[in-house]
């Protein structure tokens, strides 16, 4: 692996589900350490753009570089790309970690059972090692003193740190986030933030889809805006929020800032 | 009072007659079950064309009395020139009846268990394997115990159906008993009473164990922070 080749490289990505075709060829590379939150309407794809980036919903065409091995598919010796062993395509899962709008934990296990889990059946750690590093991923995420609870004793806001804390504990080279918190209680959506913030100051790569703009102008490096399975415009934050150049960008854009503008209006009402 | 002398008169013959439905049962549940579980697998990761006629195999299954089965795997296998004998045919077609209900209810617990608890588990890096048997079955199965249980009682209580095919087991002996001692009020109150008590204790286990995989359901709603 070269110093200078991105942690994730996409080329041409397409996916079409029956007739309808959702992403229609999406390039995206991500350095290392830089942190990425693609915005845009529901339905414009980012959700199937991520879950295509690690393979969870292989594409229907385009190729994926994690650092510099191809993602998913094997370069056969006639040129052409195949399909690839399914136990190489685990290992290179293991090195991308995702968190879901819906956390996803495994409802029968223990918060520290469920960030466990993956370095003991993948990585082989011994039980102690396995546990020594979920309570300290887990205290990482401020969930030190929840760690014997089910996921059901948890709020969703704790709910997703476990998440977060069990992606983290693989010692991925980038996390993918999917609308880490459009799943939560606004006043829970804080404590996620921070956790991602806080990864994001340590240089973690992360590609996050979002409808978080405010979390987006602090933390991310570039936005990339996404509309009916097209990347429209990217740029840093303040290109993309302030001087937006393409009209469904403004339009976005602007929905969001006038719905804040309203509430600050409204605070602000004596 | 009533006399009980014609069942300590058949005494042994009853106790081995109960022997042997307990015999047929467990062997009848483990191959039901084995066969539930290849159904299963079958159904839900095997070509599209096996998978239809597995769907068939099930609804044939289910539309059809159970003693038709046993009296076509007794009558007419021998014809195909297979002679299994009465206990093996009565093994086999309630294994084959059985394992058909069993398989409907573990794809009903499966299918329940949401999507995202596979995709967690994948792009954690997990083999399909290590999935199933850590994440998807410790949730499914508690789930699938109260039809498992239903479905285990009722494979227990019609053994009684092989006594038709002449298989020794308890109501084959109890009629036996019977005919010899004419005293059926006492000698059918004494093997209902067994049938009862026998599948009240299977309900009871099952109870037992239902609690134990749903112990993390149980958990939930106490604390919230």
């Amino acid at each position: 692996m070269t110093e200078s080749s991105p942690a994730l490289r996409a080329e041409g990505i397409v996916k079409i589900f029956g007739a309808r075709e959702v992403l229609g060829g999406i390039d995206l590379s991500v350095g290392r350490g830089e942190v990425v939150c693609i915005v845009g309407p529901s339905g414009s794809g980012k959700s199937t753009l991520l879950r295509c980036l690690n393979w969870l919903s292989p594409p229907s065409a385009g190729a994926v570089w994690v650092g510099d091995t191809l993602l998913g598919q094997v370069r056969r010796p006639d040129g052409g790309l195949g399909p690839m062993p399914k136990r190489t395509l685990r290992q290179q899962r293991s090195r991308i970690g995702m968190v879901f709008q819906h956390f996803n934990l495994w409802p029968h296990m223990t918060a520290l059972e469920n960030v466990m889990e993956g370095p003991r059946a993948v990585h082989g750690l011994k039980a102690a090692a396995a546990r020594d590093l979920a309570m300290s991923t887990l205290t990482r995420v401020g969930l030190a003193e929840r760690v014997t609870h089910y996921p059901g004793q948890l709020s969703g806001g704790q709910q997703q740190r476990v998440a977060i804390a069990r992606a983290l504990a693989m010692q991925p080279e980038l996390l993918l986030f999917d609308e880490p918190t459009s799943a939560l209680d606004p006043e829970l959506v804080g404590e996620v933030l921070d956790v991602m913030a806080d990864l994001a100051l340590r240089h973690t790569t992360m590609i996050v889809v979002t409808h978080e703009l405010g979390f987006a102008a602090a933390a991310a490096d570039r936005i990339v805006m996404m509309d009916a399975g097209l990347i429209v415009e990217a740029g840093p934050p303040r290109q993309i929020l302030a001087a937006p150049t393409n009209v469904r960008t403004r339009d976005f854009v602007s929905r969001y800032l006038s719905r804040n503008a309203a509430l600050t209006a409204l605070t602000a009402a004596p | 009072m009533i006399d009980l002398t014609p069942i300590t008169d058949h005494w042994s013959d009853l106790v081995a007659g109960f022997q042997m439905t307990l015999q047929l049962s467990a062997l009848a549940w483990g191959l039901a079950c084995l066969t539930g579980i290849g159904l299963t697998a079958l159904r839900a990761g095997g070509p599209a064309s096996v998978q239809l006629i597995v769907a068939a195999y099930v609804d044939v299954m289910r539309g059809m009395p159970s003693l038709v089965l046993i009296l076509a795997c007794f009558y007419l296998l021998p014809e195909t020139g297979l002679y299994l004998g009465s206990v093996a045919s009565g093994l086999a077609a309630l294994s084959l009846y059985y394992g058909a209900y069993m398989s409907e209810a573990m794809r009903g617990a499966l299918a329940v268990i949401p999507a995202g608890q596979w995709e967690a588990a994948t792009s954690t890096g997990l083999r399909p394997a290590t999935i199933l048997w850590r994440v998807i079955l410790p949730q499914a199965i508690g789930p699938m115990i109260p039809s498992l249980t239903g479905l285990t009682i009722g494979l227990f209580k019609e053994t009684a159906l092989l006594s038709v095919i002449s298989v020794p087991e308890f109501v084959f002996q109890a009629k036996e008993a019977i005919s010899d001692s004419y005293a059926p009020f006492q000698i059918y109150a004494f093997i209902a009473l067994v049938y009862w008590g026998t599948s009240a204790a299977i309900a009871y286990g099952a109870g037992m164990m239902e609690r134990r995989f749903n112990r993390y359901r149980a958990a939930q709603p106490a604390l919230r922070a």
